[in-house]
């Protein structure tokens, strides 16, 4: 099977007061049909950036290098119309906050079908009807009423649950859901994940899933891709990125997530601060902050290499597979996250 | 909504009501009294100067005056010009045909201009923006009068495209003759609404929803008209009825300045020969003209953003 998204070198400068800065520097991904990917990382790690470059929705002025094909298709080479085609039918994108996402000013019905009969030419009565439909799969309570509705009159949740119909009306191949649920409170957030998770697994669809919750994203996905600085520093299989975390700021991600069943009066955190992709030096971006940093560390960037069953950007990766030691505690944590993810 | 636009009417009656006593108290408290036009320099005997008293209601107190007043307005009575002891309805009937066209012409200039070189300045290139803009920039520091004293030196003096005086009889001959004193009208108000819809679209277009927009495929010219525009009316709208309003109390420097009989003139002129109630009478409509723009923008508001129609949003 050929992959369906493949991202390679995948480089975005925007410009800044005048010059260009660095928010992506090299990102591969890739992405097999009906497969979830998760992306995470820090706020300005270049999660959302590679999401609107995939999308050619970067904005005006950016710098992109690098090549991105969807199902066989360069998308570099793509003309616009060709871009929108691939909005249209193939890729769907969800973001953060559905109250900013879905225009105040239309109603519900309006937004969901104005794609279907604006550019599809789909009649009306016809579109509306599907609208219906797909409100009833994301589990809206009264779909007719809500078609009437304006968004200021559904919670986040519910807006985000509309957002998601929208999504599945235009039936593509990818969804690509940008933080979808760090808007919303909690409760609601387990119940729009578990939403999207079993709309997916229906429809066979692919998903990038971006989020700076490394257990969420390790109990939605496949595989998980950790960024930092505008780089993806480790990919790995999602479960393997809670039990043998290969990259040191994977490991140091993990370490800092409190754990509910141990009281601590400080909570452990990254030592010093993430920096920018356009901060970067010669060195590996992460070794400021590593435990691990070596000299050469701070000389040359690591290269990505297949480490064990990972992908992992880090000069010491190799030696650091060897002696690495499991914990059990942290196994028996993962197994009740893909069971509840099950 | 429909509460919304009872309160919205019932507030326009309030507004009215007492922009009227204080249009009618003024007056009545400005020095200089009915009496001393009436009879000027002449020395009367006090039986006819009851009389005519008597005959202007001028003995009764201010509350019934007032009332007198108000219910004759409402009645399409305005009373009697002093000056010209003709009925001071037929004098405004005379003079608000070339008011209303004024304005009326004015009015589609500057939502024309406004909103399109808006739209043009937020969506065209760098160098469009910034001729607009400095264009813009001109526009709103240039007073009125002296855009009036410009626009007749050189388009009716020197190139004689326009005539300098008069408002014309017949359709084509008005829109010639009205249409220098409605640029001059419109010049200032135009150059801030292109401003306001230039920053109200840029807002938009940074919108997140503008990104779902795209990000759903759809083109161009449907998400600059649906997502962009539609949004970005609110300020316009508000801006464009404000302007509207002012214009009606502009008329009167550009009606002076183009030698038009309208209510401008009409008031600028009842004034010198203190002509009480033809100055009442058109302070009153002037006002009265203001506050249902304004009603009329407000009701424009609960069609453009669903969330005032519910009373989440104050207008």
């Amino acid at each position: 099977m050929s992959p369906l998204l493949e991202v390679e070198h995948l480089r975005v400068q925007l410009p800044v007061g005048g010059e260009l800065r660095s928010v992506i520097r090299d990102v591969d991904l890739t992405l097999e049909p009906g497969e979830v990917l998760a992306m995470v990382g820090e706020s300005g790690s270049g999660k959302s950036m590679t999401a609107r470059a995939i999308m050619g929705l970067l904005p005006p002025g950016a710098e992109v290098g690098g090549r991105i094909a969807f199902d066989g298709a360069d998308l570099s080479a793509a003309s616009s119309r060709q871009l929108r085609e691939l909005r249209l039918r193939r890729i769907g994108m969800i973001f953060q906050d559905p109250r900013a996402a879905i225009n105040p000013v239309h109603r519900i019905g309006d937004f969901l079908t104005e794609v279907l009969v604006r550019e599809l030419g789909v009649p009306r009565s016809d579109a509306m009807k599907r609208a219906e439909g797909v409100l009833q799969e994301v589990r809206i309570r009264d779909p007719e009423h809500c078609l009437h509705q304006y968004p200021h009159e559904l919670s986040g949740g519910m807006l985000q649950r509309v957002m998601i119909a929208a999504v599945l009306l235009s039936e593509p191949d990818l969804i690509l859901a940008d933080e979808p649920t760090t808007a919303l409170d909690v409760t609601t957030q387990a119940e729009v994940i578990a939403l999207l998770s079993d709309l997916r697994r229906a429809r066979e669809l692919a998903m990038v899933f971006i989020t700076h919750d490394l257990e969420l994203a390790a109990a939605i996905s496949d595989r998980i891709a950790v960024m930092y600085a505008g780089s993806v520093v480790e990919t790995v299989a999602a479960a393997e990125a809670l039990t043998r975390p290969l990259h040191p700021y994977t490991e140091a991600l993990l370490e800092s997530r409190p754990d509910i069943a141990v009281r601590l009066d400080v909570i452990p955190q990254i030592s010093g601060r993430p920096i920018a992709a356009y901060e970067v030096d010669a060195g590996c971006p992460f070794h400021p902050r590593c435990r691990y940093a070596e000299e050469q560390c701070s000389l040359t960037p690591p290269k990505t290499a297949l480490v064990g069953t990972g992908l992992v950007m880090c000069h010491r990766a190799q030696e650091r597979l060897g002696g690495l030691h499991i914990s059990g505690e942290q196994n028996s944590l993962a197994d009740g996250l893909g069971a509840q993810a099950g | 909504m429909l509460r919304y636009l009872g309160r919205q009417l019932l507030s326009m009656v309030i507004l009215l009501l007492l922009s009227s006593v204080l249009i009618y108290g003024s007056l009545y408290l400005a020095p200089g009294s009915a009496d001393a036009v009436l009879f000027g320099n002449h020395t009367v005997t006090p039986a006819v100067r009851h009389a005519v008293e008597a005959q202007y209601h001028l003995n009764q107190p201010f509350y019934v005056q007032y009332w007198d007043w108000l219910s004759g307005a409402l009645q399409g009575n305005l009373g009697t010009s002093i000056a010209f002891r003709t009925p001071v309805s037929q004098r405004v009937a005379a003079a608000a045909p070339v008011t209303i066209y004024l304005v009326i012409y004015a009015s589609i200039l500057i939502t024309i201009a406004g909103v399109g070189l808006g739209v043009a300045s937020a969506l065209g290139g760098r160098r469009l923006d910034a001729t607009i803009m400095a264009v813009t920039n001109v526009g709103t520091s240039v007073p009125t009068f002296v855009a009036a004293i410009l626009l007749l030196e050189f388009f009716s003096l020197k190139l004689g495209w326009f005539p300098s005086l008069g408002a014309g009889s017949g359709f084509f001959s008005r829109i010639q003759h009205l249409t220098l004193p409605a640029v001059a009208l419109a010049l200032w108000a135009a150059a801030y609404l292109t401003r306001v819809t230039r920053t109200s679209m840029r807002d938009e277009l940074r919108g997140e929803h503008v990104a779902t927009a795209r990000a759903r495929g759809l083109r161009n010219s449907l998400v600059i008209r649906r997502h962009v525009f539609r949004n970005a009316l609110l300020p316009i709208v508000t801006v464009s009825g404000l302007q509207v309003a002012g214009l009606i109390a502009g008329t009167i420097i550009v009606e002076q300045a183009f030698g038009l009989n309208g209510l401008g003139q009409l008031l600028l002129t009842s004034v010198e020969q203190k002509d009480y109630a033809t100055v009442q009478a058109v302070a009153l409509i002037l006002v009265g003209a203001f506050v249902v723009v304004n009603t009329l923008v407000d009701i424009a508001y609960t069609f453009l953003d669903p969330r005032i129609r519910l009373g989440l949003r104050e207008a």
